[in-house]
């Protein structure tokens, strides 16, 4: 199993617990990464704006993968939702294929649209198997209850996106639970974080938050569990600024899946990076079994 | 409550977002509010309507939509978009409002910053030195600068 990793913007420079953690968990399940290095945004931040150079700029780093024969593992669910947004457009619309192709082709690249585009999860969950996972566990948490959180751009639209059932999703948390932890119900658990409103509207972004944790809170939960770079920045970093600017305490630490699963794999904290997250999650170690 | 005259509805405006291939109709929606009854946005903030937006698009009141703050408020979740009994695909919809948007002018700060920087960096982050000395530390493989090639190729387009 070998898939072309595409990092995106943030996580190498802002997230970098996220890769490492991710690389670590891969690893020990036996997926192999290649590095592109000459991947570039993937075209999410210009939707808003210039709809066209979102899909030239996400078209340039499918036909990098595919110029490797690879297929793609995506970290991020705006990434993976972009990546498959450009994929299904240019299969749908012909026209806007060549143009992006005479484009390409300045520096002799070409989407040819045979690449698979696959999110963490779902590599996971299809490829790899809640069984194969489970074998890997050595240290099942106990009585820790997660609210997990799906994110947007991996259900819907859920025509493009094809990742799971986007009323009634179960992937994430069969994943969650394999690592001997319980996925708890939470009545907004496939509702937006509120990320994208960041910079444009920073009080009603972290008012989407904020309803959100409380909600996770109110339901249960112990800890968070994300999978998604935006989602991540969201309800660590902007938590963080929710808690001092609004003088509310933390309200529900957040965890990402590949850390959750690190920890219950026996994989060393400081590989998962768990002090690089801005809230302190080292109290979770104290739900894993002996 | 506004009251907008007949001179104030533009029916080009309506055809020509009617006539994008990715878009496809729109004018089968009725009302029924199902956008705003899921809207996460919607639940905190009632300035912010998809099925207002809907309605001022079907009208035609492009000033009002082109020139106003409400469709930046739209987190491009796609609840809306899923939940359409008429398979209206608002949230593309309100995503090509955002483009057209741009040319008039109204494009929040947070959003053109990112197209300049992807512009001149091919990415939104540099990886400078620093950045890569943490990757080697933390086992990670090092990264360029810039997507370059990228930041060309965009420029060219």
């Amino acid at each position: 199993m070998k898939f072309a990793l595409f990092l995106g913007c943030n996580i190498p420079a802002r997230l970098k617990q996220y890769e490492s953690s991710t690389r670590a968990v891969l690893g020990n399940l036996g997926v192999e990464l290649v590095d592109i290095k000459e991947f570039n945004c993937c075209g999410y931040p210009m939707r808003n704006i210039d709809f066209k150079t979102s899909i030239l700029a996400a078209a340039r780093n499918l036909a990098l993968a595919e110029k490797q024969g690879l297929n793609m593992i995506v970290l991020c669910m705006c990434g993976y939702g972009m990546l498959k947004k450009a994929d299904h457009a240019m299969k749908e619309e012909p026209s806007l294929r060549e143009v992006i192709n005479t484009t390409l082709k300045k520096e002799g690249l070409q989407f040819r649209g045979d690449l698979e585009i696959r999110h963490l999860l779902s590599v996971l969950y299809n490829e790899v198997s809640v069984e194969a996972i489970r074998q890997r566990v050595t240290r099942p948490f106990k009585d820790l209850k997660i609210a997990t959180h799906y994110g947007c751009h991996a259900l819907r639209p859920s025509e493009i996106v094809q990742f799971d059932d986007p009323v009634n999703p179960t992937l994430f948390d069969k994943l969650v639970e394999a690592t001997g932890a319980q996925s708890i119900y939470w009545q907004s658990r496939l509702d937006c974080c509120g990320a994208p409103l960041f910079g444009i509207n920073d009080n009603l972004s972290m008012d989407l938050a904020e309803k959100k944790l409380l909600d996770a809170k109110r339901s249960g939960a112990h800890y968070l569990c994300d999978a998604c770079t935006y989602c991540h920045l969201q309800f660590d970093t902007v938590q963080e600024m929710i808690s001092t600017k609004r003088g509310e305490n933390h309200l529900l630490p957040a965890i990402l899946y590949p850390q959750l699963l690190g920890l219950s794999m026996g994989i060393d904290e400081r590989i998962l990076g768990l002090e690089m997250n801005h809230i302190d999650i080292s109290g979770i170690k104290g739900f894993l079994s002996e | 409550m506004r009251t907008f005259s007949l001179r104030d509805l533009d029916s080009d405006f309506v055809d020509e977002i009617e006539s994008l291939d990715f878009i496809g109709t729109f004018r089968d929606c009725y009302a029924c509010g199902t956008c705003t009854g899921g809207c996460p946005v919607h639940r905190v903030n009632n300035d912010y309507d998809p099925l207002r937006i809907m309605r001022m698009l079907v009208l035609g009141l492009r000033e009002e939509l082109l020139k106003g703050e409400m469709i930046w408020l739209c987190s491009d979740c796609y609840t809306c978009q899923e939940n359409c009994p008429m398979e209206v695909k608002i949230t593309d919809i309100i995503n090509h409002l955002k483009n057209l948007a741009t040319h008039e002018d109204n494009t929040p700060l947070g959003v053109s910053t990112q197209k300049k920087l992807l512009m001149d960096q091919g990415k939104i982050y540099i990886i400078d030195e620093f950045d890569n000395k943490k990757r080697a530390k933390a086992g990670l493989p090092s990264l360029p600068e810039m997507a370059e090639e990228a930041r060309k190729l965009l420029n060219k387009r």
